[in-house]
C-alpha cells in the first residue's frame, strides 16, 4: 500500500518538467488573456464592454454563424467521407496501404500548401473547369475559390485526412470475427453493421468527430487563402488577427477567442452527450 | 425428465455432412486438398492436426467465412456453397469466442433468435433453456468483460445452440482455459452433445482432447487428409508416419519388409541394415517401403540371458524420472537411439549395459506416406 503511494508521487516528479512549460504557455497567456477580456485598451478597470459590443455587433456575432455554417457542414461530410474509405479498407486487404496513405497524405502538407493546391485546380483557368466544360457538363466555370467553398475544400482535405488517419486504427481494432459471429446467427451485413460493429466504434469515432471538429472551428489559413475573409468566411480567427495586428484591439481580440473558447467547449459537450447515448466500453473483452 | 424433453426440441434438427474433393488455394498455396469426407448425423467428429494443416480452413468454408476454390460442401445432399453464411444454420464458437462486448449475456445468447424474428416470450424461454444447460444462471445481465474465461466460453457454446442449429462447428474452444478447467469443459461438452444428439465437428490440434470427445477423427497434415476413424482405431492403428508420431507413438524406423518366415516379416532398416522380425498385418506385402514404430513402454529392457529375435544390445545415455514411469534414452553402439519406458523410479543406472527386446506383435507396421 504506502508503496503504491510512493510510487504516485514520485509519479509527479516525471511529470513536473512537462508541467513547467504549460504553466508558462498555456496557462498564464489563458489566464492573461481572459483577464484583457474585461478591461478596455488602456485601462486597467474591469468592464463588460468588450462583451456587449462582441453581441450587439452583427460585426463580431456573425462570425460564430459564419464559423458554425463553414465548420459543421464540412465536418459532417468529412465524418461521412473519412469513415467510408477506413471501412472499406478495414481488416486485411489489398492496396489498402496505398489508399490510406494517399488519404493521409494531406496531413503532411499543411493547409498553406494545400490551400494553393486548390488554388491551381479549382480556380476558373485550373483543370477541373477546364475539364468539365471541355467535356460539355458546364458552360461557364465553377467559381470555387475566393469564397465559401474554397474553405469548404480545403476543410475537407485536411478533415478527411485527419479522422481517416485515426479511423483506420479504430477500424482495425475490432475483431474480424464478431462480425462472423454475427452473420452466423443469421445477421444480414447491414444488421451486423448496425447491431455489432457500428456500436463497437461509435464511442471512438465521435471522440474524433468532436476533435476534429473544435479544430476546424479555428480555422485561419484557409479562410484568408481561398476563402472570402471579409464576408463568407469570417470566422472568429480571422476576426481576432485583424483586431489583434490591425486595429491593436488586444482586449476585443482575446474576446473573441474566449467566445470561440466557449463555442468549442459547448460542441464538444453536445458531442459527447451524444456519446454517451451508446456504448462506451472496451470493443474487446477476450481473456 | 427434463433432459428428454430437451432431447425432444432438438432432434430432427441435425444434418449430415459431406465435403466431395473440397480444395482451397490461397494464391499458389494449397491450404486444402482434395477433402473428402462424411460425418453423419449426431457425429462428433474432431478435425485433428498441428497448426497449418487446413483444419480451421476446412471450418471456415463450411461456416461460409471462406469460398471454396473447387469442391461441395452438402448438408443432408443439399449443396450449400452458394448459400449465404446467415442463412446456413451453423452454430459457430470461435477460438477467442468472439463475443458481444456491447451487450449482456442475456442479449448475446438472444442475438441469433433475434436475427429469427423469434416472439418475445419464446425467446426468453429458449434463452433460460440454454442458460440452464451450460450452468450461466443468475449472470444473465452481466456484461461480458465482467466473466471469466470460462464463463465466456460458456456463454459462446449456449449462444451458438440457442438457434438449434442443424451442425455445430467449434474452433479450438478450449485451448484458452486452463488444465483444470479445460478437463471439465470437456466433460460438459461431452454430455451437451449426447443431450442435444447434433452434428458436431470439432478443431483441435490435441491428440488427448480428439481421443476423449469425438466419435469420429480425422487426421489432417499439410491440407491433406492422412486419416479417418473411430479415436481407438486412429490410436492402435494409425495408418502412416504422420499420424502415428503425431497420436505419440515414437522409437521410428525406415526401412523395407524384405522377407516373411512362419506369419512374420523381416523388416531390414535403410540406414543400417538392421533386422527386426515384426508380426505380419493384412495391409503389407514383403517389398513395402515401410516404418516400424513401438512405442516407449512397450520396449522392454533385459538384463539377464535372453536368445532369440528383436534383441538389441545398448547403453542407457539418460534418464528421465516423469512421476508413473521413468523414461531412458538407450543407444546402440552405431549410435542408434531407442526410448524406453519403464515403470517405476529409475531402477536402471546411466551408463549401464542392457538388451533392448522389441516384441514382434508390439511392433506396428506404419506407410511412409
Amino acid at each position: 500500500m504506502n508503496r503504491v503511494v510512493f510510487a504516485r508521487k514520485r509519479d509527479y516528479l516525471f511529470f513536473l518538467p512537462s508541467l513547467v512549460p504549460l504553466l508558462l504557455l498555456f496557462v498564464y497567456p489563458l489566464l492573461k488573456g481572459l483577464v484583457m477580456t474585461f478591461q478596455e485598451t488602456g485601462s486597467s478597470g474591469l468592464t463588460l464592454h468588450n462583451y456587449i459590443e462582441f453581441f450587439t455587433n452583427p460585426r463580431y456575432y456573425d462570425t460564430i454563424f459564419r464559423t458554425l455554417y463553414l465548420v459543421i457542414p464540412a465536418t459532417i461530410i468529412e465524418l461521412i467521407i473519412a469513415f467510408g474509405i477506413t471501412y472499406f479498407i478495414r481488416g486485411k486487404m489489398r492496396g489498402k496501404g496505398i489508399i490510406a496513405g494517399l488519404t493521409i497524405f494531406p496531413l503532411t502538407l499543411g493547409s498553406i500548401i494545400i490551400d494553393m493546391g486548390i488554388i491551381s485546380f479549382f480556380k476558373p483557368t485550373g483543370w477541373f473547369n477546364t475539364v468539365l466544360i471541355n467535356i460539355g457538363l458546364i458552360d461557364e466555370p465553377f467559381k470555387l475559390v475566393y469564397n465559401y467553398w474554397g474553405t469548404f475544400l480545403a476543410l475537407i482535405i485536411l478533415g478527411v485526412a485527419f479522422m481517416a488517419s485515426n479511423f483506420v486504427g479504430i477500424m482495425d481494432y475490432i475483431d474480424p470475427n464478431l462480425e462472423q459471429a454475427a452473420r452466423s446467427l443469421g445477421a444480414s451485413r447491414w444488421i451486423t453493421f448496425k447491431r455489432v460493429y457500428f456500436p463497437l466504434i461509435r464511442s471512438n469515432v465521435l471522440t474524433v468527430f468532436a476533435l476534429n471538429l473544435i479544430m476546424q472551428i479555428g480555422v485561419y489559413s484557409s479562410a484568408v487563402i481561398v476563402g472570402n475573409p471579409a464576408s463568407e468566411t469570417r470566422t472568429f480567427v480571422v476576426v481576432a488577427f485583424e483586431e489583434a495586428m490591425r486595429n491593436f484591439n488586444y482586449n476585443m481580440a482575446n474576446t473573441v477567442a474566449i467566445v470561440m473558447g466557449i463555442t468549442q467547449i459547448v460542441i464538444l459537450g453536445i458531442v459527447f452527450a451524444i456519446r454517451k447515448r451508446g456504448y462506451i466500453g472496451s470493443a474487446s473483452t477476450f481473456k | 425428465m427434463i433432459q428428454v424433453e430437451r432431447k425432444k426440441i432438438f432432434t430432427g434438427n441435425s444434418t449430415r455432412v459431406e465435403l466431395k474433393n473440397l480444395t482451397k488455394k490461397f494464391g499458389s498455396t494449397t491450404a486444402v486438398e482434395n477433402a473428402s469426407l462424411e460425418i453423419d448425423s449426431g457425429e462428433f467428429m474432431t478435425l485433428l492436426g498441428p497448426s497449418g494443416c487446413g483444419k480451421t480452413t476446412i471450418l471456415s468454408m463450411i461456416l461460409g467465412i471462406l469460398e471454396p476454390t473447387s469442391g461441395e460442401i452438402a448438408f443432408n445432399g443439399q449443396p450449400i456453397n452458394h448459400i449465404d453464411m446467415s442463412k446456413r444454420d451453423i452454430g459457430m464458437v470461435f477460438q477467442n469466442y468472439a463475443l458481444f462486448p456491447h451487450m449482456t449475456v442475456f442479449q448475446n445468447i438472444a442475438f441469433g433468435l433475434d436475427m429469427r424474428k423469434v416472439e418475445k416470450e419464446e425467446k426468453k424461454k429458449r434463452v433460460r433453456e440454454v442458460i440452464k444447460m451450460v450452468q450461466l444462471d443468475g449472470l444473465e445481465d452481466r456484461f461480458i468483460k465482467d466473466l471469466s474465461g470460462g464463463q465466456q466460453q460458456r456463454v459462446a457454446l449456449a449462444r451458438a445452440i440457442v438457434i438449434r442449429p442443424r451442425i455445430l462447428l467449434l474452433d479450438e474452444p478450449l485451448s484458452n482455459l486452463d488444465a483444470k478447467l479445460r478437463k471439465e469443459m470437456r466433460t460438459q461438452l461431452k454430455k451437451l452433445h449426447r443431450e442435444l444428439d447434433i452434428t458436431t465437428i470439432y478443431v483441435t490440434h490435441d491428440q488427448e482432447e480428439a481421443l476423449s470427445l469425438s466419435t469420429k477423427i480425422t487426421v489432417m497434415s499439410k491440407g491433406v487428409i492422412q486419416q479417418i476413424g473411430a479415436p481407438e482405431e486412429i490410436f492402435r492403428r494409425p495408418r502412416n508416419y504422420f499420424v502415428a508420431n503425431f497420436i505419440g507413438y515414437g522409437n521410428f524406423l525406415k526401412g523395407k519388409l524384405v522377407d516373411e518366415k512362419n506369419g512374420q516379416f523381416i523388416f531390414e532398416t535403410t540406414k543400417d541394415s538392421l533386422r527386426l522380425t515384426v508380426n505380419r498385418d493384412n495391409k503389407h506385402q514383403v517389398g513395402d517401403q515401410v516404418f516400424l514404430t513401438i512405442k516407449p513402454e512397450m520396449l522392454e529392457i533385459v538384463t539377464g540371458e535372453k536368445t532369440g529375435v528383436n534383441l538389441l544390445d545398448g547403453e542407457i545415455v539418460t534418464s528421465d524420472y516423469i512421476g508413473s514411469a521413468t523414461g531412458y534414452e538407450v543407444q546402440m553402439e552405431n549410435g542408434r537411439t531407442f526410448q524406453v519406458n519403464v515403470p517405476g523410479l529409475n531402477p536402471y543406472a546411466v551408463g549401464q549395459k542392457v538388451k533392448l527386446y522389441l516384441d514382434p506383435a508390439k511392433i506396428l507396421i506404419v506407410d511412409e506416406e
